[in-house]
């Protein structure tokens, strides 16, 4: 997988046109919410708390497509569809896909401050 | 950009990262940005700065979106501010509850640049509208409360002019909605100084103030003459006079012109235009019709005006109902009118005489039912009653307080020019009625100048033998001749002779009428009275009840009789 499968780069570019000095800040907000969200993700899975679930997910979804980042939406979204029905069954592979799918885009995020 | 002004926009949204894009986007247009990190936090941001427009996610701690989105449409009343749900669209449930909150609009994430620009303007634009129309609503409100104001003081005005009257009598029963008098309906009544009752009912053509404003002269000019005791057809010239000159053209005055005799029981009508008037005779149930002959008021000069009447007997218990057009066109729910046909119905029912009035409004409410009040109505019933059985608030006149004539005398010629074709008794029965104390008295007064003046005229100046009038050919032909010697009338005189003494307890009134005529054997009349073969006419026993001295002088042509009268106001106190 390229950078590109993970992040939309016309996203980016847009976002960072948009946000111009707030850029940097933006993909320091993203990551520190995204690591939040994920582990309340985790604990609420452990928990069996389809609620908690549901709210980490939709947020994760909803900021991840904001940014780009659209097969990790992608997988947050059948993570909040499984929980609004109350199934948390076989989430937990599912949750594993976005944490590692994460781990890719904060490793582009990163590249991407350094450069500017 | 340039069509859309700086506005003030909330933006709650629990995810921080979402918040920073959507602030920038908005920031960038060139407005300003309230943020919200829940729902409680965007409910009172909103009553704190009061956003133009608000962007709210969906799922949020504390108070949800749909939460927040009712409390805000609550604290925002009826000012329009456009809430925009931030939600993905694929879970139509969700959308459904954004819709019932009070959403206006969708934002789906990714979010994007050209589609919040194009929804913040079409928004806005939205707003601008619906503060347009509340402050043209505002102004339609405040415009129609002071046209409502206006019109409950013209009213008042109207009212006082035109309702004066004896529509209070106890013969007289009427209804005018107050939306008929704005559309140009009046009913004027008022008794003569002889007892007679005078009733008009008027309508204007036209709707609103214009067709109202006619009704004024109407009233003053009716009740100016009615009082002072001038004839049907006289005031009915006035009116028309007055109406033309006024009235631009194509507005005049439908009406109805009624005046009841109750001491002969009789009552002269005229019609000039308005639906026919109905006389409804108790002994046989029967119902006449008086129908127009005659153009409305205000329409030709004097010159061309009609006043010949009808003439109708009646008996006490008949009643006469007069009516504008709003009973006939009353319409129910399918757009049928009440008509003719609705009112004979009333009657052909046969209720009881004194229920017809009522039985009339209720059939013209119950046929409206449902469909369009236009409560446009007019309706008045006069009944034919004893003279004694007419009371009106209006009838005791009591002596006014304001000074006027106390000791005075006055000496009046009328000669052929005069007396053809000028009626003086309503002039010598104002310049009477300026003392006081005789206002009450002028039914009285015009009678015993009636009656002196036209034996004066009549046998004296005219020389008409009143024995004629014991036939019925023989009255026909009295007045034939009284016509035809009025009009070739060249020489002769009446002359009046009034004097007046006046104390505090009352007053004596002096009237001498002297003719040119020849006079009478007075001393044989006033025998033949005094044994029982009095014949008819001069009205002399009447006249001689009133007084307190009746004497005749010289050969017969002069006459004196001294009227005397006691203060009221003290008899009251």
């Amino acid at each position: 997988m390229n950078d590109q499968q993970h992040i939309d780069p016309a996203t980016l570019d847009m976002l960072e046109e948009v946000l111009e000095d707030g850029f940097i800040g933006l993909l320091e907000t993203f990551i520190d919410d995204s690591r939040v969200k994920i582990v309340s993700l985790k604990s609420g899975l452990a928990d069996a708390n389809a609620d908690v679930v549901r709210r980490s997910a939709h947020s994760l979804k909803g900021s991840s497509s904001n940014l780009g980042a659209n097969p990790m939406a992608e997988l947050c979204q059948r993570v909040e569809q499984q929980a609004r029905e109350e199934n948390l069954e076989g989430l937990d592979d599912i949750v594993e896909q976005i944490e590692a799918e994460y781990q890719h885009v904060e490793t582009i995020m990163k590249e991407k401050m350094e450069k500017s | 950009m340039a069509d859309c002004p700086a506005l003030k926009i909330l933006i709650a949204d629990d995810t921080q990262a979402d918040r920073m894009i959507l602030e920038s986007i908005v920031k960038q247009e060139g407005h300003t940005v309230v943020i919200a990190d829940d729902g409680l936090d965007a409910v009172q941001k909103f009553s704190q700065e009061q956003p133009d427009i608000v962007l709210l996610d969906a799922l949020m701690p504390n108070l949800d979106g749909f939460g927040a989105a009712r409390q805000i449409r609550a604290l925002a009343g009826e000012n329009l501010v456009p809430i925009i749900f931030l939600t993905s669209l694929t879970d139509t449930e969700s959308l459904v509850q954004c819709l019932d909150a009070g959403g206006d609009d969708f934002l789906q994430k990714p979010y994007n640049r050209v589609i919040l620009q194009a929804k913040i303007k079409a928004f806005n634009r939205m707003r601008e509208m619906h503060a347009t129309m509340l402050v043209q609503r505002d102004q339609i409100v405040k415009h129609n409360n002071q046209l409502i104001q206006e019109q409950t003081i013209a009213k008042q005005v109207f009212d006082k002019v035109a309702h004066s009257g004896c529509l209070d009598a106890s013969n007289v029963k009427h209804y005018v909605s107050p939306r008929a008098v704005f559309n140009g309906d009046v009913l004027v009544a008022a008794l003569r100084p002889s007892g007679n009752m005078m009733v008009l009912l008027g309508d204007f053509t036209g709707h609103g103030l214009p067709a109202a404003i006619g009704g004024m002269p109407l009233a003053s000019t009716f009740y100016g003459m009615v009082h002072k005791g001038f004839a049907l057809t006289d005031i009915l010239g006035e009116i028309n006079a007055k109406l033309k000159t006024i009235l631009p053209t194509g507005v005049f005055c439908c009406a109805t012109f009624l005046e009841f005799n109750f001491r002969e029981r009789t009552m002269t009508a005229w019609n000039g235009g308005l639906p026919d008037s109905f006389i409804y005779r108790q002994k046989s149930k029967t119902v006449e019709a008086i129908t127009s002959r005659h153009l409305p008021l205000g329409v030709v000069p004097n010159s061309q005006l009609k006043v010949d009447c009808q003439h109708f007997e009646l008996a006490v218990g008949d009643r006469c109902y007069l009516w504008s057009d709003g009973i006939h066109e009353a319409r129910n729910k399918s757009g049928d009118m009440f008509g003719e046909k609705g009112l004979r119905a009333v009657f052909h029912q046969q209720p009881p005489p004194e229920q017809i009035f009522d039985e009339i409004m209720h059939a013209v409410t119950n046929f409206i039912g449902d469909g369009e009040v236009d409560d446009d109505l007019s309706l008045v019933e006069i009944s034919m009653a004893a003279p004694d059985q007419v009371e009106s608030q209006t009838m005791p006149r009591f002596p006014s307080p304001t000074p006027g004539l106390m000791e005075w005398s006055l000496d009046f010629e009328v000669k052929p020019s005069t007396f053809r074709y000028f009626d003086p008794l309503p002039l010598l029965l104002s310049v009477i009625t300026e003392v006081p104390g005789l206002r009450s008295h002028s039914g009285s007064l015009y009678t015993i100048l009636a009656e002196l003046y036209s034996n004066a005229l009549e046998h004296g100046v005219l020389n008409l033998d009143s024995a004629l009038k014991q036939s019925s050919e023989g009255f026909a032909e009295y007045y034939n001749l009284r016509a035809q010697r009025l009009r070739n009338a060249r020489r002769g005189y009446i002359r009046f002779h009034l004097s007046h003494d006046s104390r505090e307890e009352g007053g004596r009134l002096l009237i001498r009428v002297v003719d040119s005529g020849d006079g009478f054997n007075h001393q044989l009349w006033i025998e033949d009275q005094r044994q029982g073969r009095g014949y008819s006419g001069r009205g002399i026993p009447l006249i001689r009840n009133m007084c307190e001295s009746l004497h005749y002088r010289g050969k017969g042509n002069e006459v004196e009789v001294v009227y005397r009268w006691a203060n009221e106001l003290l008899k009251a106190g």
